[in-house]
C-alpha cells in the first residue's frame, strides 16, 4: 500500500505547462495575459499548454477546470463560456494529472468530453536474495500502470485534436518515473525503463498507457 | 588433438547450448504467458472465458529464425483482456474469468531476465 500511494503521489506531482503565479485576466471564452516583447518572456506556448489538456485556474475568483479548446502566446480558449474578469496579479493556468482519477478500488463514471486516468498497481515475481530464510533481503518487482485517456472529441475540431496534447502528457509524466527514481520504498528499475504503447483510439477519447516496471527490498519475516 | 579440433568442438558445444537455452527461454515464455509462471508474476490467460478457453488455446509459436521466434495470438479481444481497455468505448474491461488475468505479456517482458536466468541454471549454465 505505501508502495502504490508513493508511486501515486510520484504522478499527482506532475507539472505539464504552469504559467505560475503571474497576471491574467479572464474572457469569456477563456484566458489572456498582456505581453510586453521583453527577450525570454513566457507565453502560453513557451509553457506548454495545448488544445485538449484539462486547465485548471486558480487565484479567479470562477475558478472552474475545463479543456484547452486553443492556445495563442496571449490567449487561451476553452471549451465552456466563462464570466470576464479583468487582470489581476497572484493567478495562475496549469495542467497536471487530470482530476478525474480512478484510483484502485475506487470507481469513477467517465465523463464524456473530459479526460481522466486509471491506475494499476501489478506485482510481479518475487525472491529471496540473501539468507537466512527469516530476516534475509527479498526482492521484489512489478508493474505501476497509468492508463491517460485524453479528449479526442471537441467542438468545432476533427476528430484526433487532442492526441499531441496526450502525447506531451504522458511523456511529462513517463519523465517523473525515470530509470533510478525512488519513490517511497520502491525503486523504478534502473534496468528497465517505463515505456508507453501505442494511441488506443476510443469513441471520445484516445488512450496512452505507461508502464513503470518498480523493484523493491524488505527483509523477509517468517511468522511462527 | 589440435588446437583447431578443440576450438571445434567448443564452437559445436556452445551452438547447441545456444540452442537449448533458446528453445527453453522461448517455451518458458510462452508458457508465462499463457498459464502464468511464478517466474513472471504473470497470471496467465483467462480459464473458461466466455467463449469457452479461446484466447489460452489461441497462443502459437513460430521459429522465424534459429534465433527468432513469434509468440502471439489471433484474438481479436486479447489485446484487451492484456491492457484491460474497452474498445471502442473506453473504460474498464470486464473479466469473468476467476482463474487467470492481465497483464501477461508485459509481466513476462519484466521478468525475462528471470526466466532466461532460470533456464540456464535448469541446464546447468550458471
Amino acid at each position: 500500500m505505501a508502495a502504490k500511494l508513493a508511486l501515486r503521489n510520484r504522478a499527482l506531482g506532475l507539472v505539464v505547462a504552469t504559467t505560475g503565479l503571474t497576471t491574467l485576466s479572464a474572457t469569456a471564452t477563456g484566458y489572456a495575459r498582456t505581453l510586453t516583447g521583453a527577450p525570454g518572456e513566457s507565453t502560453f506556448l513557451t509553457e506548454g499548454f495545448d488544445v485538449g489538456m484539462e486547465l485548471v485556474p486558480a487565484g479567479f475568483a470562477a475558478n472552474t477546470l475545463d479543456v484547452i479548446t486553443g492556445v495563442s502566446a496571449a490567449a487561451i480558449t476553452v471549451k465552456n463560456a466563462r464570466a470576464v474578469e479583468v487582470a489581476a496579479s497572484g493567478r495562475s493556468l496549469s495542467v497536471g494529472v487530470p482530476l478525474l482519477r480512478s484510483w484502485e478500488m475506487v470507481g469513477l463514471t467517465p465523463v464524456a468530453g473530459r479526460p481522466y486516468v486509471e491506475e494499476e498497481f501489478v506485482h510481479a515475481a518475487a525472491a529471496m536474495r540473501t539468507f537466512a530464510t527469516n530476516g534475509g533481503q527479498m526482492h521484489e518487482e512489478g508493474l505501476y500502470i497509468l492508463k491517460w485517456y485524453g479528449v479526442s472529441t471537441l467542438p468545432g475540431f476533427p476528430v484526433g485534436i487532442g492526441d499531441r496534447a496526450l502525447r506531451k502528457q504522458v511523456d511529462a509524466l513517463r519523465a517523473r518515473f525515470a530509470p533510478g527514481t525512488v519513490a517511497g520504498p520502491v525503486q523504478i528499475d534502473p534496468e528497465h525503463a517505463p515505456y508507453t504503447g501505442q494511441l488506443i483510439q476510443l469513441t471520445g477519447w484516445g488512450c496512452l498507457i505507461l508502464t513503470a516496471p518498480w523493484r523493491a527490498r524488505s527483509r523477509n519475516a517468517v511468522l511462527a | 588433438m589440435s588446437f583447431a579440433a578443440d576450438i571445434e568442438r567448443w564452437t559445436r558445444k556452445v551452438k547447441v547450448a545456444n540452442e537449448a537455452v533458446f528453445s527453453g527461454v522461448v517455451a518458458e515464455t510462452k508458457n508465462s504467458i499463457v498459464f502464468g509462471s511464478p517466474l513472471t508474476g504473470a497470471p496467465g490467460q483467462v480459464v473458461a472465458d466466455v467463449r469457452g478457453g479461446e484466447l489460452r488455446a489461441s497462443w502459437q509459436v513460430e521459429f522465424e529464425t534459429p534465433t527468432r521466434a513469434l509468440i502471439s495470438t489471433s484474438v481479436p479481444w486479447a489485446q484487451q483482456n492484456e491492457d484491460g481497455v474497452a474498445r471502442p468505448g473506453g473504460g474498464p474491461y470486464e473479466q469473468r474469468a476467476a482463474i487467470g488475468g492481465r497483464w501477461n505479456v508485459a509481466l513476462t517482458r519484466r521478468g525475462f531476465a528471470n526466466i532466461v536466468a532460470d533456464v540456464c541454471n535448469r541446464l546447468g549454465f550458471r
